[in-house]
């Protein structure tokens, strides 16, 4: 059932009224567990930033504007807590190459690594393989739907570094799901 | 966006895990989201109105409870005055007496006017015993004095009922101020 977030139901969240709370928790905790799962990959880890992020979007409540949806202003926070978290785990940003700079993505596809040749466990795996840098950029831009300028900022990053890491992940992504096409098949 | 972009895209939920410890995390959220910050409880000024009220309510009882056996031993002492005058005296002063005691659960501050009106030595009284001690069988004084404790005891009986009433209204109150 979807939750309907009017004044008074925003006004009792505000208030940090316990029965609003769980509703709003029990109605985003999938998506945002989701989020912190593809960020940080380790399940505890996950559960942490999501115990973490949601303590912030309560106390936090009072701030929220309806300028944009409850959900994207949870979303964001959800994002920022996990991404500090993996901020600290030194995350090696790889430039892109002037080989492949110049290519575009239609360019790098052939028929042997189009997605419906792969199952979705197997690009799940695939992408729990790709290094933290390419990863977090792949989930935040194909999954979060975040923009490069968008991911740029969370990540303290320039736009190029964050077009260039999707670029990197998605050659990646292939190339380990093709190698596991032939080791399996 | 290449075929890659737009099949993951199309099949997000696909990519979706179940959250097994949902139910785990809210109880551990709800600990943290409803420990309140603890106010010392001689901060809350509902707790310092009720302790000044009540402390106010004991003053004033203190004063303002007559000594029955002081009053009785002027009343009933004086040469003259017969056995039963003294007896409903004596009815007067027992009631008055357990009411002002009744009143001592409200712990409520007694307004000066009132105060002074059940003072055992206010100056009505002290008139009129005065003139009992020069006319003890004067049917008119008796009837002045009868009435006038039957006045102090209405008088009384409707403090304690206007003192019920605001220690009912606060005691809301306090309670309102708790919860929220």
């Amino acid at each position: 059932m979807t939750l309907i977030i009017d004044d008074i139901f925003l006004g009792k969240l505000k208030q940090k009224d316990v029965l609003a709370c769980k509703q709003l928790y029990l109605q985003y905790a999938d998506a945002m567990y989701n989020i912190c799962k593809r960020i940080l990959q380790n399940q505890t880890e996950a559960e942490d930033a999501l115990q973490d992020g949601f303590i912030k979007i309560f106390e936090n409540l009072h701030q929220f504007r309806n300028e944009s949806s409850i959900g994207s202003w949870m979303k964001q926070i959800i994002t920022n807590t996990c991404l500090t978290i993996l901020k600290k785990k030194k995350i090696n940003w790889q430039e892109l190459d002037e080989k492949s700079e110049g290519k575009s993505d239609s360019e790098n596809e052939s028929e042997d690594d189009a997605p419906n040749n792969f199952s979705i466990e197997q690009i799940k795996n695939a992408i729990e393989q790709l290094p933290n840098g390419y990863r977090v950029v792949f989930n935040l831009f194909m999954f979060e739907n975040y923009s490069h300028l968008e991911i740029a900022k969370m990540l303290e990053i320039t736009e190029s570094t964050s077009k260039s890491q999707l670029f990197k992940a998605k050659n990646k992504l292939k190339e380990i799901l093709v190698q596991s096409n032939n080791t399996h098949g | 966006m290449d075929n890659f972009e737009k099949y993951l895209k199309e099949n997000k939920h696909e990519f979706d895990v179940e959250f097994t410890n949902k139910h785990q995390l809210w109880e551990k959220l709800e600990q943290k989201i409803t420990v309140k910050k603890v106010i010392p409880i001689w901060q809350n000024r509902w707790i310092q109105f009720a302790a000044a009220a009540c402390l106010a309510g004991v003053l004033v009882l203190k004063i303002t409870t007559p000594n029955p056996t002081k009053n009785m031993t002027t009343i009933c002492s004086i040469d003259g005055v017969s056995k039963e005058f003294c007896m409903q005296i004596n009815e007067y002063e027992t009631d008055i007496q357990s009411k002002l005691i009744s009143m001592d659960s409200t712990k409520l501050e007694i307004p000066k006017e009132v105060e002074q009106e059940v003072n055992a030595d206010n100056p009505m009284k002290v008139i009129l015993l005065n003139e009992l001690k020069k006319n003890p069988n004067n049917p008119k004084i008796k009837d002045a004095i009868l009435k006038y404790y039957k006045a102090k005891l209405e008088l009384i009986e409707r403090i304690e009922e206007v003192l019920k009433k605001q220690d009912k209204q606060i005691k809301n109150e306090i309670s309102s101020n708790n919860i929220s």
